[in-house]
């Protein structure tokens, strides 16, 4: 399958603070992607040489095969963004400005422009002025959504919406999802990541720390285990990868290393297993593993 | 009722603290233009100056302008400059005073800082009455500051000017303003937008400037001039009679105007206003389907106002042109700069004005030129570095949006940043044209009216003389799409360009400077007509300088990163 982002040891300077540090990152056609990580990671920074806005200082950055910089024009035919902050023309109304973006990205269904209008409950003869932040970022998304694209480049799209129209959102996405369109997403919405994403990239200060699935980012970390057994269990704390361990009776709970989950099985048999609980960490735990891991 | 107002004062002072710089710049800039012009003014304008100066605004066109000639029968200096400068520094204070009100209420409800003020301990009408009250001290120290200079300046020689007079004019400026400062805020209730209580506030005041117009120019209608304060203000007859009734007239209408103004804040909910906003259009039209289609729409209304603004510009000096002649013959500036390639304008000096004209008027046809057509090239120069402004901000307008962060909402939606930028100049360059013909077809269509004899201006002479400052222009449009391109962060220092253009135009042309100094901006390179011939290679290669400095500013501007001007 051929990729849709191809980002080879990109590193971005603003004068001589270094916004980011040799990411390498790859993106299958048809991907859902979640791009994560702490205010000030390089989100925004990644996703504007992406749309060829930022000119790498180094490196390679390729979107469906083409140079983000060079080729900017032809690549944005297949793409669509929304903002994190949707900054609009105070004087146009929401519709006008859903128009604009739709024709200059060269396709017109009027029939769904009108569907997600009404999805999304918007009021698209308002002037830009008058929308909340929230109703900024349905009028960016409805122009996404009725575009005919084969990527979505999301910035934090949903932070001004209410769940009602989180789950809007959502469904917009998942219905892309099965049609075979890729998605970009970054997002502080651990519920969102976890429901849309095939994969998760994390950045923290400028460089990608971890890039995998929900899964495989799971299997580098712990499960938390609570058993109770019919006798006193002994010796857990002998066993190599696991640790927090709270015993209350004859109940134990306690941290365990995805790799040592065998072994850990095998010690408890002994001792008459009556419950045994495993719990995967969420998405939340990991991050918080992540974005505090050396600050 | 008390609640209402609750901590209004110390409202007042935030307020005061936030106009110390703004507010301060204003009155210091009328003081030293008002009052710092009267002792250059009073060794210009002697006993005959002066009697040429009232003929010259006794012309109903001038009337309809500046107001009637009370001054001419006892022509005393103060009486003079007061007379004829009461209507325009009025309107000034006028335009201060609408800034002054729209920022401290609607702006602030707009920008949503009025909704922090309100979740404070304050009454409801707290803001509406600190914003009075900041215009009341402002304007009191506008008058006094006003009178006491006035005063002064007028002791440097025999000007009449007395202290009674002089605090009377600096008392009537202030008032003038409070009446606005009340108009404004009740204009601030009728809509939740700035820009259109900035519209409504704007239109009041030129209306209001017509009706005194109207009222001036028919004895019969005096009348009407006095429904207007810009009327009224001249019927103190400042240096004259010093009449007070129109001040307490003044006076009652701010209180009933800001009472009003109190009455609907009072009874609308914040951040609304009484017009309801219509609902806009909810679908694009056709001119949101390309990125330069987005630029002119979000820019044509400007557009359109600049080109009737000149328009009308033009023709006020149009207007003027039926008495150039007297004019020119009794001005000494407007001799040298106009007669001053011709003759020897010493020799004008002490001579009556007929005998004057008719010298003069012998030296010109000598050289086959008339006054009109001396006098219409050089208003072109002034207004071709008068419609720049409005292309340097056709074309930072680029730099403006990208401040705002919409350039990249368009430049990620298919489009190339060669045709984005495209937009922006491809306006400021037709605009050249359009700004040019706007003023020189203002001029003709007034002049031909006005003049004497109309055979002296010929619409094609009009035409050239302001056209042939668009390839200067182009440079000048160039320059800046350069910065914007290469230094996004520095393209204010085209204003500073501009000014020093704007000088070099307005007194290269008087020897003063080596003409090389005068040449050091692409005005100073544009023939003046009709004393220079046009030379088609200047005017090709100034407009191949332009394409030049266009596609340098395009090409870093596709090589640099858009929203850098942001870090």
């Amino acid at each position: 399958m051929s990729l849709s982002v191809e980002i080879k040891n990109l590193n971005k300077y603003f004068g001589k603070f270094q916004a980011l540090k040799d990411i390498n990152l790859e993106i299958k056609e048809g991907e859902v992607f979640a791009y994560i990580g702490p205010n000030g990671a390089g989100k925004s920074t990644t996703i504007r040489t992406l749309l060829g806005i930022l000119q790498a200082s180094s490196g390679q950055v390729k979107v469906f095969g083409k140079d983000a910089w060079k080729d900017a024009v032809e690549i944005h035919k297949r793409i669509a963004y929304v903002p994190g902050d949707v900054n609009l023309w105070p004087n146009l109304t929401g519709g006008e400005v859903i128009d604009l973006f739709v024709r200059l990205r060269g396709s017109h269904d009027k029939a769904l422009r009108e569907r997600l209008i009404r999805d999304f409950n918007l009021d698209p003869t308002k002037k830009c002025r008058t929308y909340s932040k929230g109703n900024r970022q349905k009028v960016a998304l409805v122009a996404a959504f009725a575009s005919d694209v084969d990527l979505y480049i999301l910035d934090e799209p949903t932070s001004g919406l209410d769940p009602l129209m989180e789950q809007v959102f959502q469904d917009c996405v998942m219905e892309q999802k099965n049609k075979g369109k890729g998605v970009f997403l970054s997002s502080h919405i651990m519920s969102e990541v976890e429901r849309l994403c095939d994969r998760v990239g994390i950045i923290r200060e400028g460089q990608l720390v971890e890039v995998g699935t929900l899964d495989d980012l799971r299997h580098l970390t712990s499960y938390t285990m609570t058993v109770s057994t019919e006798r006193p269990i002994e010796g857990l704390e002998n066993i190599e990868g696991v640790y927090d361990i709270a015993k209350e009776g004859y109940s134990v709970k306690f941290q365990v290393n995805t790799d040592k989950m065998g072994i850990v099985i095998n010690h408890l048999q002994p001792f008459g297993i009556t419950k045994l609980e495993s719990t995967p960490p969420s998405l939340e735990e990991l991050f918080m593993r992540h974005y505090g891991a050396t600050s | 009722m008390k609640g209402l107002f609750e901590n209004s004062l110390q409202l007042t002072r935030f307020m005061l603290r936030r106009e110390r710089i703004t507010s301060a710049v204003w009155i210091v800039l009328l003081l030293i233009i008002v009052a710092g012009l009267v002792p250059g003014m009073y060794t210009a304008l002697d006993y005959y100056a002066r009697l040429e100066l009232i003929s010259v605004f006794e012309n109903p066109a001038m009337v309809a302008m500046a107001g009637p000639v009370f001054a001419a029968e006892n022509p005393t200096f103060g009486a003079v400059y007061a007379n004829l400068m009461f209507v325009f520094v009025a309107l000034t204070v006028g335009i201060m005073n609408i800034f002054l009100i729209v920022r401290h209420t609607r702006a602030d409800e707009e920008k949503g800082r009025y909704e922090v003020v309100r979740s404070l301990p304050l009454g409801r009408l707290a803001n509406i009455n600190a914003a009075m009250i900041t215009a009341l001290i402002i304007n009191g120290i506008l008058a006094i500051t006003m009178g006491l200079a006035m005063y002064l300046g007028g002791m440097v020689g025999d000007t009449y000017m007395c202290l009674a007079g002089s605090m009377l004019w600096g008392v009537g400026l202030g008032v003038t303003g409070l009446v606005f400062a009340a108009l404004t805020a009740l204009l601030c209730q009728l809509s939740a937008i700035t820009r259109s209580v900035m519209a409504y506030s704007f239109v009041t005041l030129i209306v209001l400037y017509l009706v005194r117009a109207i009222g001036d120019m028919n004895t019969d209608l005096e009348w009407v001039a006095l429904i207007s304060p810009l009327g009224l203000i001249l019927r103190t007859q400042v240096y004259i009679q010093n009449n007070w009734w129109p001040i307490w007239i003044m006076l009652g209408t701010t209180a009933v105007v800001a009472a009003a103004a109190f009455y609907l804040t009072s009874i609308r909910d914040i951040d609304q206003g009484m017009i309801p906003a219509k609902p806009g259009k909810a679908d694009g039209g056709f001119l949101l389907k390309s990125a330069p289609g987005l630029t002119f729409r979000l820019q044509r209304f400007t557009i359109i106002m600049i080109v009737v603004g000149m328009f009308i510009l033009g023709g006020t000096y149009g207007a003027v042109l039926a008495d150039i002649e007297s004019f020119v013959a009794s001005n000494e500036m407007y001799q040298t700069l106009i007669l001053g390639p011709f003759m020897d304008i010493s020799v004008l000096e002490g001579l009556p004005v007929d005998e004057a004209i008719a010298i003069m008027n012998q030296a010109l046809s000598a050289a086959g030129v008339t006054v009109a057509e001396m006098f219409s090239g050089f208003i072109n120069g002034m207004m071709a570095v008068m419609g720049l402004a409005a292309l340097i901000v056709f074309t930072t307008k680029a730099k403006s949006e990208e401040k705002d962060i919409r350039t990249e909402l368009v430049l990620a939606a298919s489009v190339s940043r060669t045709k984005y930028l495209a937009g922006f100049v491809a306006i400021a360059m037709i605009s050249a044209i359009l700004l040019q013909a706007a003023v020189a077809l203002g001029m003709y269509a007034v002049a031909t009216t006005t003049l004497v004899n109309p055979g002296d201006l010929s619409i094609s002479f009009v035409l050239r003389s302001a056209l042939v400052f668009v390839p200067a222009l182009w440079i000048m449009v160039g320059i800046t799409v350069l910065l914007v391109g290469l230094l996004p962060k520095a393209t204010g220092f085209i204003w500073g360009y501009l000014g020093y253009s704007f000088f070099m135009d307005m007194f290269g042309r008087i020897d003063i400077f080596p003409s090389w100094v005068a040449r050091t901006t692409p005005f100073g390179w544009v023939p003046l007509l009709p004393l220079e011939e046009i030379n088609w290679i200047t005017m090709a290669v100034k407009v191949m300088i332009a394409i030049a400095l266009t596609a340098a500013g395009f090409y870093f501007y596709n090589k640099r990163d858009i929203n850098a001007v942001n870090h």
